[in-house]
């Protein structure tokens, strides 16, 4: 039965956002269709910016609109009168941001390996370091989720907001500049060494140490407000 | 009024606590017979959203018992909540939907949920199907959300202030809906209201609350029959004013006019006794009945 | 059964009473004659729109005044030995005495009532 109010709340929190999630997505299609057909660094560039700012879109829209709205304008009361505890909350509101920006990041993450094929594609050695790029935004992400659910805060969503994408962005820098991933960015070989298995092993745990964390402090809420 | 002894309780609070920063709710009991209307009376900041909340298990409290519907609180707030219609004054619909979309979203997680009953309500109400909500006014909002509440049946209501801000048409409308639901005498309703004019015409008890505090808790007649305002020429013997219940005397020369909240023949008998004329004896309204309960009530406490 | 009581909150007597009247009225001029059953308490509330208690408790005066019957189950009915016109003579006795007993308190002499009762007889 509590299963299918979670079912439910995350329905209605997809239908709420479905207009805006189907623009990400064109949005997303429209920056990997630039970069595919489009040529010269200049194209790449915009059509990668387009890119993350899509998924970034996404991701960061529908935890203000399913979260922080949700708090803001005042219809926690409503979705608390109905059969639900804080868990069943929590977990649909897990679920439903996982879902839009999930779908988003898989979609436009797939699509982008097509930069690959082809003779005039990409060169191969850039691969691993786009993987890490990819893995590195869902991370983020999932800080800002965990954040966002955790405080429900207006405040600390913007905040986790600020710190995902500029920390993120300083934080592939930082990667970029390592010796094991830049001697071989551009190369003809996808090289899988240590460095940057470690780098996505630490940032697949941080997604799921995120998401644990959101479950365990909401879970131990006693009060809905 | 007595109580049939086997009567089941709809909702039993026993010595709820409940600590904040600034205010605190101080071992407040309240019951709620099944197949009555209780209103729960009090000034903003007295403690009845905060009640209401731990009653719906969205708080929980920090002592004491709450059963609601024969489920204890907050521990089986999912199931209470399938039987309960909450409406409160600070819930909102979402502005960008449709009353529709709020319809379909409640008959998905209800069974028992009646689309007929809902197309009627609609129509009583005059709220448009396809309208966003966005679009509504106050009075609409309110009235769509009771709507969503009553369509479904619940056993138990428990509004929170369900008629504030309301113009006297929508007012009507909500109360007329309100006393229907009672036809039904295994339905109960628990309101609170700053409306004391409501509270009197379709409350069986009625609960008084101040600071934190229940100041009082009675059926609605024991309230009317035993608050009276009794007019006296004061004697020049210095008799003092020595009879129970004595909540306010205001005296203007060989006047006075003494507010008790126990009144009774035996009363009456120990006023004469006190060798002061009895001049005359008023009923008072709900209204002033509180009114003099929360200044005895501050009074008191300083 | 047509109930159109017409009740007011701002009427100084309790509704209670206001109830009461309104069935004894009938009563007395002969809509609801002995025998007539009366409507559940719960159903009557509904329509006048007050609580139950309030209609609870006019029935309940009403049988100790004996003008309705109420059994266990099956409901309530106008008295079916009801003398109407004894209970009300019973009950302007008791205003009687009530005045004669206020007039002594107040040192009015019995011409002094009589002229004070004349606006109510216009």
């Amino acid at each position: 039965m509590s299963q299918s109010i979670v079912r439910q709340l995350v329905v209605k929190d997809l239908m709420i956002m479905r207009n805006f999630v189907m623009l990400y997505w064109l949005g997303g299609f429209l920056s990997v269709a630039f970069v595919v057909l489009a040529s010269g660094e200049v194209a790449s560039t915009i059509g990668s910016i387009l890119f993350i700012a899509a998924m970034a879109g996404a991701g960061v829209h529908a935890l203000f609109q399913t979260i922080v709205e949700e708090k803001i304008k005042m219809n926690l009361p409503f979705i608390m009168s109905l059969p639900v505890t804080v868990r069943e909350y929590t977990s649909a509101k897990l679920i439903a941001n996982l879902l839009i920006f999930g779908s988003v990041w898989l979609t436009l993450s797939a699509a982008s390996f097509v930069v690959f094929v082809g003779d005039d594609g990409m060169p191969v050695g850039s691969m691993p370091f786009l993987s890490i790029v990819l893995v590195g935004i869902l991370a983020a992400y999932t800080v800002m989720l965990t954040i966002t659910v955790v405080t429900a805060s207006q405040g600390y969503a913007i905040f986790a907001t600020v710190l995902g994408n500029l920390g993120l962005q300083a934080l592939l820098w930082y990667i970029a500049d390592l010796y094991p991933v830049r001697s071989f960015i551009g190369g003809n070989e996808a090289v899988w060494n240590t460095t940057v298995v470690s780098i996505l092993c630490i940032f697949i745990a941080a997604i799921v140490g995120m998401l644990v964390l959101a479950v365990v402090l909401q879970f131990r809420k006693k009060d809905f407000i | 009024m007595t109580a049939t002894s086997a009567a089941s309780m709809a909702i039993q609070c026993e010595g709820i606590t409940k600590v904040y920063p600034h205010f605190q709710l101080n071992n407040v009991n309240l019951s709620v017979e099944e197949g009555s209307v209780m209103g729960f009376v009090g000034p903003n900041g007295a403690g009845k959203s905060t009640t209401l909340r731990i009653i719906m298990g969205l708080i929980a409290q920090d002592s004491g018992s709450v059963t609601v519907l024969g489920n204890a609180m907050p521990e089986q707030q999912i199931a209470a909540k399938r039987d309960i219609g909450f409406v409160s004054e600070d819930m909102r619909l979402y502005d960008s939907q449709s009353i529709g979309f709020h319809m379909e979203f409640i008959r998905s997680i209800f069974d028992s949920w009646d689309d007929n009953y809902a197309g009627q309500l609609l129509k009583r109400f005059d709220l448009v199907k396809n309208q966003k909500v966005k679009g509504l006014s106050h009075g609409q909002r309110v009235k769509a959300c009771l709507m969503l509440v009553l369509a479904r049946r619940p056993k138990l209501l428990v509004f929170d202030e369900p008629t504030t801000g309301l113009d006297p048409v929508a007012r009507h409308e909500v109360l007329d809906e309100m006393i229907s639901t009672m036809e039904d005498e295994t339905r109960s309703i628990l309101f609170s209201s700053h409306n004391t004019l409501d509270v009197e015409q379709i409350s069986d008890h009625i609960t008084f609350i101040y600071d934190g505090n229940i100041v009082d808790s009675r059926d609605k007649e024991s309230f009317l029959d035993g608050w009276r305002r009794l007019r006296l020429e004061i004697k020049d013997t210095p008799q003092l004013f020595d009879f129970p219940g004595i909540k306010d005397v205001q005296q203007s020369g060989h006047l006075a006019a003494v507010t008790v909240s126990d009144f009774n023949d035996q009363l009456l008998r120990q006023v004469e006794s006190t060798g002061h004329k009895l001049l005359g004896t008023e009923r008072m309204t709900l209204e002033e009945i509180f009114l003099t309960s929360v200044q005895y009530a501050r009074g008191v406490s300083q | 059964m047509n109930i159109n009581f017409i009740l007011s909150q701002s009427d100084g007597r309790a509704m209670y009473l206001q109830i009461m009247e309104q069935i004894e009225q009938r009563v007395a001029i002969g809509d609801w004659p002995p025998g007539t059953k009366l409507p559940s308490i719960r159903a009557l509330a509904i329509s006048l729109r007050v609580s139950v208690i309030t209609v609870k408790r006019a029935y309940l005066e009403l049988e100790r005044m004996g003008v309705i019957v109420t059994q266990q189950g099956k409901g309530s009915w106008i008295n079916d030995s009801l003398d109407l016109l004894s209970l009300q003579r019973q009950e302007l006795d008791g205003a009687l005495q009530k005045t004669a007993e206020l007039a002594k308190t107040l040192s009015l002499s019995k011409e002094e009532i009589l002229l004070l009762l004349n606006p109510y007889f216009e």
